[in-house]
């Protein structure tokens, strides 16, 4: 830095190819790149103590009953400041997304069950330190989206749970799971609000893409569980009972004429967005891991059906 | 801690002024970190001077704030279009960033710690460039690297502010920011070198 001219220079450094981004590890070969926070979720577990509980093979149980009174309060700080570390982890682990949503519904008031959620979530972690995110080489950049949502799920207020998760040329790149802000008053209104918030952020993506000139498919598919919500996603004349979500059938149905976006029907089976709406049972959510394309590479005999040491 | 104290006075941090009536001076200290590697042994330590920003008051220190960083969703589909069209995937860091830049609102601040002197005696230093700690310094720095590296032909993206990017006939540069971390990818070799040899040269 020449003195005199301060400010008009910045000490750059070059560290090479991408490894180690925001505590994310970054391991590419030909095949692919995986994301992982496998040494943060060990620095978690360390500092926890958990390091040697015995581990879970689900996030949260399938059909939880968790509601806000749960016996009696827990430190509120030391609460919050684990579920804030939670939430990091799932940049690299949408298979707790939906569980560490659940927990963290209950950040300003905490109790003694809410804590154990929070454990049981470390426990399955302790499982699965290496599981992290796979992409792999495509090569094409389509926009493909699932969504999903459980109607009137919360104890507390019999709101819905909103899920989706969207693929960019094949590769997992964002999900979400959200309590409404509103009640649904059937499963298809319910779906309906799912529908319309995967649907923004897959606008937001393909407007990312079309900026950088790479996408080369403008049709976005997304697939849906809901024979109800896409009928009336594609004739909103014929249901009088969904007046009220009037915005929402509109911007799908704009979306739709236009051609930027298609419906499809998913059987409940393939439906990928599943596990952002409710709690799996084990079988399932090793299914639902490997359709998202999660894989361990620190531990091959937990990658699932994917074959690790041929493909890194 | 003499490493970042020199970093400081290299860059004219601020200036060593009686502290006029009616101004309070923010206090500071130094936090030392051992910075570890993805394996868990220790890589340096690490001293950084900080402000102690949270003494600010909105509307007298400090006005606008909000400075945005990279949104993961968009770190993970540039790594997908790097993976899907074989791009490379570099990275960069910015040493000191949020020393770079430059202080609107005039702050005042202790002396640090440990270099207390006879020049120092009754004086403060009055900030010049953002200091880490200060509420509007993460803003301050932003706005300094989209200038520059606008003023390297780059675009900022209407997406995600975070994300630059430059196209040359049919090959691209993209380039995401998360604060002082930055990674570039994309298929245009010749620009990616040229804009790792030129971001730390002198721009403006």
């Amino acid at each position: 830095m020449v003195e005199g001219e301060f400010g008009k220079t910045f000490d750059v450094k070059d560290l090479g190819p991408l490894r180690y981004f925001l505590g994310i590890e970054i391991a590419r070969s030909p095949k692919g790149i995986v994301l992982s926070q496998r040494k943060y979720v060990l620095d978690l577990l360390t500092e926890t103590g958990m390091l040697g509980c015995r581990p879970c093979n689900t996030p949260i149980d399938k059909n939880h009953q968790i509601s806000a009174e749960s016996r009696d309060s827990v430190n509120r700080e030391t609460y919050q400041r684990l579920v804030g570390r939670l939430i990091y982890l799932c940049h690299t682990r949408p298979d707790i997304s939906y569980a560490v949503s659940v927990v963290s519904r209950y950040m300003h008031d905490p109790r003694t069950r809410h804590m154990e959620l929070v454990y049981r979530i470390l426990r399955y972690l302790k499982g699965t330190p290496g599981r992290g995110l796979w992409f792999k080489k495509n090569r094409h950049l389509d926009l493909e989206g699932y969504c999903d949502a459980d109607w009137a799920s919360s104890r507390d207020d019999r709101r819905s749970t909103s899920g989706y998760c969207v693929f960019v040329g094949g590769n997992l790149v964002s999900w979400r799971s959200k309590k409404q802000a509103v009640v649904a008053r059937s499963t298809a209104e319910a779906e309906y609000r799912a529908m319309a918030l995967s649907l923004c952020e897959m606008l937001w993506l393909k407007g990312l893409l079309k900026e950088l000139r790479v996408l080369r498919n403008e049709t976005m598919m997304l697939h849906c569980d809901n024979v109800a919500a896409i009928n009336i996603a594609n004739n909103p004349v014929q249901f009088d009972r969904t007046k009220h979500v009037e915005i929402d059938r509109f911007f799908i149905k704009e979306k739709l004429d236009s051609g930027v976006l298609r419906l499809e029907y998913v059987k409940s089976r393939g439906q990928l967005a599943n596990c952002f709406t409710k709690g799996l049972g084990p079988s399932e959510n090793e299914l639902s891991c490997n359709k998202m394309d999660m894989i361990d590479i620190f531990s091959p005999s937990r990658g699932g059906a994917v074959d690790v040491n041929s493909s890194l | 801690m003499e490493e970042e104290m020199n970093a400081l006075q290299k860059n004219k941090t601020w200036e060593l002024v009686p502290l006029p009536k009616g101004k309070r001076a923010v206090g500071c200290k130094w936090v030392f970190t051992v910075k570890q590697n993805p394996k868990g042994e220790v890589d340096r330590y690490k001293a950084r001077l900080v402000a102690k920003g949270y003494s600010q008051t909105y509307g007298i220190d400090y006005d606008e704030t909000f400075a945005p960083v990279a949104k993961m969703g968009t770190v993970r589909t540039s790594i997908s279009c790097a993976v899907n069209f074989g791009w490379p995937l570099h990275q960069m860091d910015v040493k000191n960033a949020f020393l770079h830049g430059d202080q609107q609102e005039e702050v005042y601040m202790e002396i640090p710690p440990g270099f207390a002197n006879s020049q120092t005696a009754g004086k403060v230093c009055k900030l010049r460039k953002s200091l880490y700690g200060l509420k509007q310094s993460p803003r301050a720095w932003f706005d300094r690297f989209r200038r520059a590296v606008c003023g390297m032909g780059y675009t900022q993206c209407n997406g995600d502010h975070t994300v630059f990017y430059k196209h040359r006939g049919t090959f691209i540069t993209v380039m995401a920011v998360y604060v002082d971390d930055i990674v570039i990818t994309g298929d245009d070799a010749e620009e990616i070198k040229w804009l790792k040899e030129n971001l730390g040269k002198p721009l403006m």
